[in-house]
């Protein structure tokens, strides 16, 4: 029976316009889970409770199946094991890296500065050059202040990495490097475990072994990768089928030269008679269609 | 890992800027010296606003408005356990060190003032107004939840503009006591009780700015609002 690293039942949390509202999430242990959403779904404020960082909401949360969100303050194993990096970053400006090496020292027990020290090398923080301790954030572009989050959490012996959109800011190369990493982290330990949200489905996909889709504060779709492929299929079609094929298929887009859309794998005899080729759908289809279905966007 | 109060302080500021206040500090005394034998008493009003921009760039470089509550990097601080205890004692290690950087660089003052024999007491009662009027300030402009950078102006527009309005009103309360007074002592009980008055206001204010802090950012860590931290 698979283990979960998180356990959070009935998380609420009420802004003005928007509520997130998730009565159940588990993230499966030993696995990389990719949180998908369009803007203002969600995600940011889901993982910011998760990692503990939120502490207005209700709700219960379990993590590593055995420590409550209520022991939070009280047991400092759990935030140790739990390693965060924002969407931004959370050094200030005039911070030099040397700053940012003793204060990571200060706030985490099992941190190690020659391996910050050693991933801000491999990640070029410094363009190829050695550690320089001077230097400050500010000196440093969006990307490179990612690559110097990345490189500070993974110094850092943790069992959960929670990661709030760490592709945004990255060039492609560093896109499939923060995949090679993220593999090469769960692969270091048994039991490690990867959380990010991502905007960049397509880039991600590589390593993503589990999705939770959420629309307007709720999750409206979770699962293993392959099982969301069997769910959802991927269906081409001719125009002259467009109009029968509407009704029956999750989501569709058409031209005047054919359809394309997904649809369920339970309604996929449904189609039956129609001249149709289906394919497997990748993630990044079928999130979208997911998010189309649920969200306000005309 | 010993999170001692000097640790943690020392992990916000960077060497060199802790190296460029101590010689800011020692400079402003030298100066405030050199002064009080030209000047005499009114050197203090120059050694004032030098101290008070010291001051403010403690805050800044130190930490650039870490106690408001959602500031950039309290994200990481929350990430951690010892987030908390950190900048609490940050925050507790700059205050003292608020009230060591003032009385360094009036120092020289006092001490020229001693020692040319122009009386100190007023240089006391400058030192204390302008303390008590800056952290009167701080607190005010904290409270409104300005941006770091408005803060430092206005606190530095507030308390360049105070300080001119309290010490003339000293040099006016003065110069008509020592008309009236019959023999120092009296002009002595006048300045005595101002510089008293000032350094029991500048404790307690700074208490009060010391209280604001620390729930400025508990209210960040427990996301609560200020009063409820």
């Amino acid at each position: 029976m698979e283990k979960n690293i998180i356990e959070a039942k009935n998380i609420v949390k009420k802004y003005k316009n928007f509520t997130l509202d998730v009565p159940e999430l588990r993230l499966p242990e030993g696995f990389a889970t990719a949180l998908i959403g369009e803007n203002g779904a969600g995600k940011t404020t889901l993982l910011n409770i998760l990692t503990g960082i939120r502490m207005d909401y209700t709700g219960d949360i379990s993590y590593f199946g055995e420590y409550s969100d209520k022991d939070i303050f009280k047991n400092p194993e759990i935030k140790e094991r739990i390693g965060y990096t924002g969407t931004e970053n959370y050094y200030l400006p005039h911070w030099t890296m040397k700053q940012i090496d003793d204060l990571q020292g200060l706030l985490f027990e099992k941190y190690d500065s020659a391996k910050f020290k050693r991933y801000c090398d491999d990640l070029a923080v410094f363009g190829g050059k050695s550690f320089d301790g001077s230097k400050k954030v500010s000196a440093l572009s969006d990307g490179t202040k990612t690559k110097l989050m990345l490189a500070g959490v993974l110094a850092r012996e943790t069992d959960l990495l929670i990661m709030d959109e760490p592709a945004s800011p990255l060039d492609p190369l560093m896109r499939d490097k923060l995949c090679e990493l993220i593999r090469e982290y769960l692969n270091s330990g048994e039991n490690k475990s990867v959380l990010f949200s991502t905007h960049n489905i397509s880039d991600m996909e590589g390593v993503t072994d589990y999705a939770i889709i959420m629309e307007r504060g709720k999750i409206v779709e979770q699962g293993f990768v392959e099982d969301l492929k069997e769910k959802y299929i991927s269906v081409k079609g001719e125009s002259r089928d467009a109009e029968a094929a509407k009704s029956i298929l999750y989501t569709m887009t058409s031209s005047n030269y054919g359809f394309e859309g997904i649809c369920l794998a339970e309604d996929l005899d449904k189609l039956a008679g129609l001249d149709i080729v289906t394919e497997t759908a990748s993630l990044f289809k079928i999130s979208v269609a997911i998010m189309k279905k649920n969200s306000l966007i005309k | 890992m010993n999170r001692t109060l000097w640790k943690c302080t020392g992990a916000f500021t960077p060497m060199s800027y802790r190296i460029a206040i101590v010689i800011g500090m020692i400079l402003t005394s030298a100066a405030g010296f050199v002064l009080s034998y030209l000047m005499g008493l009114a050197s203090a009003l120059i050694v004032a606003p030098v101290a008070l921009v010291i001051i403010l760039f403690v805050d800044y470089f130190a930490f650039s408005g870490i106690s408001v509550r959602r500031e950039k990097c309290m994200e990481m601080m929350k990430s951690s356990v010892y987030g908390r205890e950190i900048i609490g004692k940050a925050l507790k290690m700059d205050t003292i060190l608020k009230i060591v950087t003032v009385l360094l660089c009036f120092a020289g003052c006092i001490i020229g003032c001693v020692i040319s024999g122009a009386g100190v007491l007023f240089v006391l009662a400058v030192m204390f107004t302008t303390m008590a009027l800056t952290v009167l300030v701080l607190i005010f402009t904290r409270r409104k939840g300005l941006s770091v950078a408005v803060q430092m102006m206005l606190t530095y527009l507030g308390v360049t503009l105070l300080d001119g309005v309290m010490l003339g009103l000293l040099y006016a309360v003065l110069n008509a006591a020592e008309e009236e007074a019959q023999g120092i002592s009296t002009l002595d009980i006048i300045v005595w009780a101002i510089t008293l008055g000032m350094a029991c206001l500048t404790v307690l204010l700074g208490f009060l700015l010391y209280r604001d802090c620390i729930r400025g950012y508990e209210s960040g860590f427990l996301d609560r609002s200020e009063k409820e931290a």
